[in-house]
């Protein structure tokens, strides 16, 4: 739960933004958009983790 | 130090973020959500303790609980980070949404507190 969050998914931007561009210009569009999909599924679960933390936090502190 | 730590972590965050939206603008999203989430819980970690105070402080004025008052603010509080991760992402209709759920949530969280004021009321006007 610390920034090195951030700097993960902000890494794993960049990087599937440039294998991205490179499968396409490899004429190879199919796998540019498996791979943009699969990095998305990867920084979606770890941002679902900490939603779910961030949750459970408010529902324990306001006793909602 | 706490305090330093967390706007430096902030502005690094946001230039990632402006990095971000040039290449990948849905990571971009994902990025802001994260580290709003992680402001939360850190700014979250003082809340206990103020919490406990104006409960003690509430108590010794009247007798009401201010459980309807705390759960208002942690539903503003809520739907105030729904609503601006919306408006970032450029859905503004979602986030009148969300607005408007939260308006309703804290109508239904305050009811108590308004049989109470009603009950005052006509006590005094007898």
């Amino acid at each position: 739960m610390e920034i090195d969050l951030v700097f993960k998914i902000a890494a794993i931007g960049i990087i599937v933004a440039v294998l991205n561009q490179l499968l396409i210009r490899s004429g190879r569009e199919e796998q540019a958009m498996m791979t943009t999909l699969a990095g998305l599924i990867v920084v979606l679960t770890m941002i679902v983790g900490e939603i779910s933390q961030l949750f459970q936090l408010i529902k324990q502190l306001f006793q909602l | 130090m706490e305090w330093i730590k967390l706007v430096g972590m902030v502005l690094v965050s946001v230039v990632l973020i402006a990095v971000l939206k040039q290449y990948n603008p849905v990571y971009a999203i994902l990025a802001a959500l994260a580290c709003c989430t992680i402001l939360f819980v850190s700014a979250m970690g003082q809340f206990v303790p103020l919490v406990e105070y104006v409960s003690q402080l509430a108590q010794r004025i009247s007798t009401t609980d201010i459980l309807p008052v705390l759960k208002a603010v942690g539903i503003v509080l809520l739907a105030q980070i729904a609503r601006d991760v919306c408006k970032d992402a450029g859905q503004n209709a979602l986030a009148g949404q969300v607005e408007l759920a939260a308006r309703v949530l804290v109508m239904v969280a305050a009811l108590p507190l308004f049989q109470q004021l009603l009950e005052l009321i006509s006590g005094l006007l007898v």
